[in-house]
């Protein structure tokens, strides 16, 4: 028994030993080293232009809003057929991307997987963003957004799209909470050593009241563990009832029992695409090599490549299944994504988005962090298209042929105020990630520090 | 390189010699037409009658209404220079249409004849020369009874030498008026008056859903008669099947409106959201205690 605990300890030690120049564990750190790392810091030059980038695409957005408020909805491509754009798709991907909050906080935690700590943050915030840019876009998909408040005078319980709203004002909540609480301890750090900075007073009144006792520790404890039983079937939810939004619409494409399993799956992919291109730009721009390893790559690479096989599967049961019965009525539909217009898309975004990244993760070498980069991206790419390639072509291929209809009704194409309205919301979502790491630590320092201890009194 | 010089000038002329006579024909096919006007009479009920004008005029080879014509409507020719027979002046619509029922005023020169004309006349503008158009008709009536075996009997009459004259030979139409229109009330689509003035029709639409109390509403008309113009009548009978509202919109069901929700999903939806919720407000609960921990050990230090 002894043995063969000792030669998994030598395993983990030849592992660790591989992550040796420039990819060495936090082992050998020490308190202040670990506390001064992890303090969040002032942009640099290039964190300065890129926030510039950020803020200008947001104004443009902005822009482009107040031009749909004024003129309409007129201003975007939408017509009758495809009354469900980008901005739909948008929505559906920022809900879907914020489910990484559950996974990476919530499952991996309950599961006592321990090296996703320095990743829990990150995924949190990119859950909050993305959950705030849900709602905000669907509020700009509205052609009166003042009549909003309708919806809850006037909605009825039957309705998904009351689902949508609960479930997603829920989700927004419990996500904050789960960013929020894991974060007191931190304060503590933080107005211990930041003092004299603007942030000061929001330290104070965000977490003054942390001393660090054993007790607040022990129901901290406790209220983050009610939080991770609680996300997960919040999530779910969320993400099952998105796709209802679809499924429970009689039409081709979207006529589906298999949508809620198809849209988690896919958004837990995508959640961890974007979880693993933060961790290099984390890693990279606030030199974060000691705490995000090639080790968490790896790790990281291999739950992308099990979501990303999982993901494949629901879409081979979502298209081959009706390919191969091929009912009249979805086959205009599958071939407009198969070889017709909608075909490169379609093939790229499953290509790109699903089977390159898989093949290229599955290789050790690809599970390092420029290649995990790389497919992150095209992860999150695929899975921006695809999202898209769900709402439209279902809506140019009604069941009732088109006749005579204007030409601009049988296709669609976002207008340019579509775009900036749809790229703003990315730019912001991003702008939320940026300002939250320049004002509080993107890896837990606390959880790092007591891992840490825990480390040198099992050695 | 040289052939491509070529074949890229000539694409060029080509398109722009295209450009011109695309050009020239577009103008060409936007050109108008003289402005048409055309009037119908309407008489519904047997009660006073009214007129709808429409104005047209061909663009691009095709009629297009005219919104926005004025045109001054006269009853009788001899009235018009007198300026005494002015039955309206209208302004036709997007559509090109406009309707004017004919004045109180003019019940003395109605009453005169048993024949009218009805003259439109618009003036000169800058898209279109003046216009004079002429409808003449033949005062008409049409009445409708019924008998208990359920016949129709429509009959067409004309004012002549102060009496009222059965018509032969005019074509009438008999239907059960609907939402969207009228059904016809037999198989016969319509019928022609006998020397009688006379057309019968059985009512064979039974079992036809009424009102509340079962009635519906039979129609008897005319339509476009070169002398008589368009005549309606209706009447009210009590063969139809009586309504009974459907009130399954107010029951509890997934179609119901709102508030009446099935009770599973009511039990259900509240059930969770009380749940999740009642853990947010237990998780704010634990963060105060935390605060007020951490307030108690200020004191204390």
């Amino acid at each position: 028994m002894e043995n063969s605990i000792s030669t998994k300890n030598d395993k983990q030690a030849a592992s660790a030993a591989t992550f040796a120049n420039g990819r060495r564990k936090p082992d050998a750190l020490t308190d202040e080293q670990i506390i001064s790392d992890l303090l969040p810091r002032k942009f640099g030059k290039l964190g300065m232009i890129w926030m510039g980038i950020l803020v200008v695409i947001c104004m443009v957005g902005v822009f482009a809003y107040f031009r749909q408020l004024k003129y309409g909805l007129v201003v975007t491509n939408m017509r009758d057929y495809a009354s469900w754009g980008i901005y739909i798709s948008n929505f559906v991907f920022f809900v879907a991307i914020s489910l990484v909050g559950s996974l990476i906080t919530a499952v991996l935690r309950l599961t006592g997987v321990h090296w996703s700590t320095p990743l829990t943050r990150i995924a949190e915030i990119i859950a909050v963003s993305a959950i705030t840019f849900a709602a905000i876009i669907i509020i700009v998909d509205m052609g009166r957004p003042e009549r909003f408040y309708n919806l809850f005078l006037f909605g009825r319980l039957q309705s998904p799209i009351i689902w949508d709203v609960t479930v997603i004002t829920t989700y927004f909540f419990i996500s904050i909470l789960l960013l929020y609480i894991p974060l007191l301890p931190d304060m503590k750090i933080l107005l211990a050593t930041k003092e004299k900075t603007a942030f000061y007073k929001l330290y104070r009144f965000m977490g003054s009241f942390w001393k660090g006792t054993h007790l607040q520790f022990r129901i901290s404890k406790k209220a983050i563990n009610i939080l991770c039983i609680a996300i997960v079937p919040v999530a779910f939810s969320i993400h099952t009832v998105t796709s209802w939004l679809f499924a429970t619409t009689y039409r081709p494409g979207w006529d589906s029992t298999n949508f809620g399993p198809y849209f988690i799956s896919g958004a837990f992919l995508v959640g961890s695409g974007a979880v693993t291109v933060a961790m290099y730009v984390f890693r990279k721009y606030y030199n974060l090599k000691n705490y995000i390893t090639y080790d968490h790559f790896d790790r990281m690479g291999k739950i992308v490549v099990m979501l990303g096989l999982l993901y494949l599967y629901f879409n081979v049961n979502e298209y081959l299944i009706p390919a191969f019965k091929m009912k009249k009525p979805e086959e205009g539909f599958l071939d407009s994504l198969f070889v017709g217009e909608f075909a490169p898309l379609f093939w790229a975004a499953i290509l790109g988005g699903m089977i390159i990244p898989i093949i290229v993760l599955l290789f050790k070498k690809g599970r390092h962090p420029f290649p995990m980069f790389i497919c992150g991206i095209m992860i999150v790419v695929g899975a921006w298209f695809k999202r898209y390639l769900i709402v439209t072509p279902t809506l140019l291929h009604p069941f009732l042929p088109m006749h005579n209809v204007p030409a601009s009704y049988k296709h669609y194409f976002p207008s340019w105020e579509e775009w900036a309205i749809a790229m703003g919301s990315l730019a912001g979502a991003l702008l939320v990630v940026t300002i939250f790491a320049r004002i509080f630590p993107i890896i837990p320092i606390q959880e790092t520090l007591i891992e840490q201890h825990e480390k040198e009194h099992n050695k | 390189m040289k052939r491509n010089i070529i074949n890229n000038c000539a694409g060029v002329l080509f398109l722009l010699l295209s450009g011109l006579t695309g050009f020239r024909a577009t103008a060409k096919e936007s050109e108008k037409g003289p402005l048409k006007i055309s009037i119908s009479y309407f008489s519904l009920d047997n009660r006073l009658p009214y007129l709808a004008v429409t104005a047209k005029c061909k663009i691009d080879g095709k009629f297009q209404p005219v919104g926005g014509a004025s045109i001054k409507l006269y009853l009788d020719k001899d009235s018009t220079g007198k300026g005494i027979g002015l039955i309206a002046t209208v302004v036709t619509g997007e559509k090109g249409k406009a309707t004017a029922d004919i004045p109180a005023s003019l019940e003395k020169i109605w009453k005169a004849s048993t024949n009218h004309t009805f003259i439109a006349v618009t003036d000169k503008t800058k898209d279109f020369d003046e216009t004079n158009t002429e409808l003449s008709v033949a005062k008409a009536r049409i009445t409708i009874d019924t008998a208990d075996d359920k016949n129709v009997v429509a009959t067409f009459t004309e004012f002549k030498d102060n009496q009222w004259v059965a018509v032969k030979g005019v074509e009438i139409k008999m239907g059960i008026k609907r939402l969207g229109g009228e059904l016809q009330i037999g198989e016969e689509q319509s019928y022609t008056t006998d020397s009688l003035g006379k057309v019968k029709g059985e009512f064979k639409k039974l079992g036809m859903p009424g009102d509340k109390t079962g009635n519906i509403i039979l129609v008897a008309k005319v339509e476009d008669n070169d002398a008589y113009g368009s005549l309606r009548i209706e009447k009210t009978v009590p063969w139809g099947v009586k309504f009974t509202a459907n009130d399954d919109f107010f029951t509890r069901a997934l179609w119901g409106s709102q508030f009446h929700s099935p009770f599973w999903l009511v039990f259900m939806a509240y059930s969770i959201v009380i749940g999740v919720w009642g853990t947010i407000i237990y998780l704010i609960f634990l963060i105060l205690k935390i605060k007020q921990l951490g307030k108690e050990e200020e004191k204390l230090s």
